[in-house]
């Protein structure tokens, strides 16, 4: 049981696995568990929640991968499932969340209701990064869920638009019409933060 | 007829064929297209043509591009030790216990 397979390519480590191998399911556990687990904890916001979704997850893909098919990547069902799980987790127990139309650019006949001001130049001098990436944070939890996954699958762990879709089970123009809309809500959560930053210097 | 098209066609023939300028609206709709260059050519350029003379729009896009940017800056924390430990543990119980027939 001490064979060292994690430099085993994926496809490998998935077909040993389907055939009874248990020194696999380690391989794959000890490669993904620090993806899966970021991604829990962004959509999920707690320590506790991520790490019960992390229990599941591997627990469904051991007993699932029977039924993994390889028509999609590994990683993307493994994703998939990891998605759903954190979603149920979050039914219920998650506050509604506000409207993010207060945070859509504002438009009066076709123009722009009021003038936009460029708030990201010189912000170096405004806010230190840490600070700054502490606010993005806070900006990125406080959209609903359906639009942090696509954020933090797109712009977070770098899939395409083509994976995201395959992941939420959703089409490609699905995806990119609620990235456009978390990144308009979280620019405009982020310019009422600079602004006011801004104005107090 | 999709949202592009019908804003195609009233961006080039509103009034007899004239070219009329893009509105800011119909800018930031299109903004994600553009930005990752699967907009056609002509509209491209029309959105170019509307950025030109209109510094909102600019300082909107700077600031779109500014978001994105910040947010591929955030690291989340890494996954605990212990977290892996008892991960590890949890999973070898169930799994034993599913090998052995219980529950």
């Amino acid at each position: 049981m001490s064979t060292d397979w994690s430099g085993l390519p994926e496809q490998k480590l998935v077909e040993l696995l389907r055939g009874g191998e248990e020194t696999a399911f380690e391989a794959l556990l000890k490669r993904y568990q620090g993806k899966i687990y970021r991604l829990a904890l962004s959509v999920t916001k707690r320590h506790e929640d991520a790490e019960e979704v992390l229990q599941d997850v591997f627990l469904n893909v051991y007993r699932k991968i029977a039924s993994f098919d390889g028509r999609s990547a590994f990683g993307t069902w493994l994703y998939r499932i990891c998605v759903n799980t954190a979603l149920m987790k979050l039914r219920g127990r998650d506050p509604a969340h506000e409207s993010i139309d207060a945070y859509l650019p504002q438009f009066a006949g076709g123009q722009h209701a009021r003038m936009i001001a460029d708030w990201s130049e010189g912000a170096d001098e405004v806010i230190l990064r840490k600070e700054r990436a502490q606010i993005v944070r806070q900006a990125i939890e406080t959209l609903p869920p359906e639009y942090r996954v696509v954020l933090v699958l797109r712009d977070l762990e770098g899939l395409s638009n083509g994976e995201v879709a395959e992941v939420l089970g959703t089409s490609v123009p699905t995806v990119k019409a609620r990235l456009h809309r978390a990144r308009l809500a979280l620019r405009g959560r982020l310019e009422e933060s600079m602004m006011e930053l801004r104005s107090r210097q | 007829m999709n949202l592009r098209e019908r804003l195609k066609q009233w961006v080039r023939f509103p009034f007899g064929g004239k070219p009329r300028m893009m509105t800011c609206e119909e800018l930031v709709g299109l903004l994600a297209d553009y930005l990752d260059g699967s907009l056609d050519h002509e509209t491209a350029r029309e959105l170019e043509r509307h950025l030109d003379g209109c510094a909102s729009c600019l300082n909107f896009i700077k600031t779109y591009k500014t978001t994105t940017a910040w947010v591929k800056e955030i690291t989340y924390e890494e996954i605990p030790d212990e977290f892996k430990d008892r991960l590890a543990n949890f999973l070898k119980t169930k799994i034993r216990q599913e090998k052995s027939g219980g529950t």
